[in-house]
């Protein structure tokens, strides 16, 4: 966890010198991420609505996405506790479907920058109407890690019972 | 035996039968719910555990613990009380040789119905869990899958 974190504000920090920013709206991390270290868009194609690529979301992010998760780290001189809450937002409107990935470190991470209400933007996918039956999803993310999460995430948009990523692995 | 002996007697026992705070589920109940459970660690130097824990949801939908079962990689049934709700907690407890023990939690809220069975499929495959549960109906022996749903569906009474 501590890794991806680093890796996370890492990403950001290349892409802004020291301006000292992290994406503060889904928006922002949608412009910022394509040249930013690591930062990877992929786009993709699944035989569904967006609307029902949302009803997916809608069902799986809560259930999977909205979780808190204590990590521990120790060696002989020190010892660490990490606490970071996902928060998942989903919003269906009639031009497209969000899916919001945040995380807010509530214990043993220093927060540099200013942090967004629900967390630093470590991911966002839209499902983008191509035809009735047919939609374009496009993740912004970065290119390494969270292999897990990216599976399910594809599963979902596909309409498939794939299930939860392991976020503690 | 001193007053003393006798307090430290009985320390040492919760110590080392109640300490983790888990304990066995049982009921006397027909068993209405099989587990068939299907784990893969994804490497050789880590272990997977997966259990369910069974809690009891008061007409309030607070919930209070009634017990554990372990899961192996078989099936397990047991018996749940039909006609109100039980939440079950599916812990994933991952172990390894060079990491860290973590565990994943999937939690559902079910009301069985009545003479009907039931079937969770659990499963842990890289690093993705899942738990599909299917009510059997026991005149036609249809089944149809339940939608999984957390504490935030609970309405109290």
């Amino acid at each position: 966890m501590k890794i991806r974190f680093v890796l996370y504000i890492a990403i950001f920090s290349i892409l802004n010198g020291c301006a000292g920013h992290m994406p503060q709206t889904a928006d922002e991390f949608r412009k910022e991420l394509p040249g930013a270290f690591l930062g990877e868009v992929e786009k993709f194609q699944v035989n569904r609505s967006y609307a029902d690529v949302g009803r997916s979301f809608q069902k799986m992010a809560p259930q999977c996405l909205d979780v808190r998760i204590k990590s521990t780290s120790q060696s002989n001189t020190s010892y660490s506790v990490v606490v970071t809450k996902w928060n998942p937002t989903v919003k269906i409107n009639d031009q497209k479907a969000e899916l919001h990935i945040q995380q807010l470190h509530e214990q043993g991470v220093l927060n540099v920058y200013e942090v967004p209400e629900k967390g630093y933007y470590m991911m966002v996918v839209d499902a983008i109407p191509l035809g009735k039956n047919s939609s374009e999803v496009v993740m912004y993310r970065s290119s390494v890690g969270n292999k897990a999460l990216i599976r399910a995430i594809k599963g979902w948009a596909a309409g498939e019972k794939i299930g939860c990523p392991d976020l503690t692995a | 035996m001193t007053r003393i002996k006798y307090a430290v007697l009985v320390l040492t026992i919760w110590f080392v039968t109640g300490c983790s705070g888990l304990k066995t589920y049982h009921s006397d109940l027909e068993n209405n719910l099989k587990i068939t459970t299907q784990t893969d660690s994804g490497s050789i130097f880590s272990s997977m555990q997966a259990a369910v824990d069974i809690h009891k949801v008061n007409p309030d939908c607070s919930t209070e613990y009634t017990g554990t079962v372990q899961l192996d990689d078989s099936s397990n049934d047991i018996g749940i009380p039909a006609g109100r709700s039980s939440y079950l907690v599916f812990v994933f407890q991952k172990s390894g040789l060079f990491s860290a023990e973590t565990s994943t939690t999937y939690n559902t809220l079910i009301r069985p119905r009545n003479g009907y069975q039931y079937i969770a499929e659990v499963s842990y495959q890289e690093n993705i869990y899942n738990v599909i549960i299917n009510e059997i109906d026991p005149g036609s022996r249809t089944s149809r899958e339940i939608e999984t749903r957390g504490m935030y569906a609970c309405r109290p009474v």
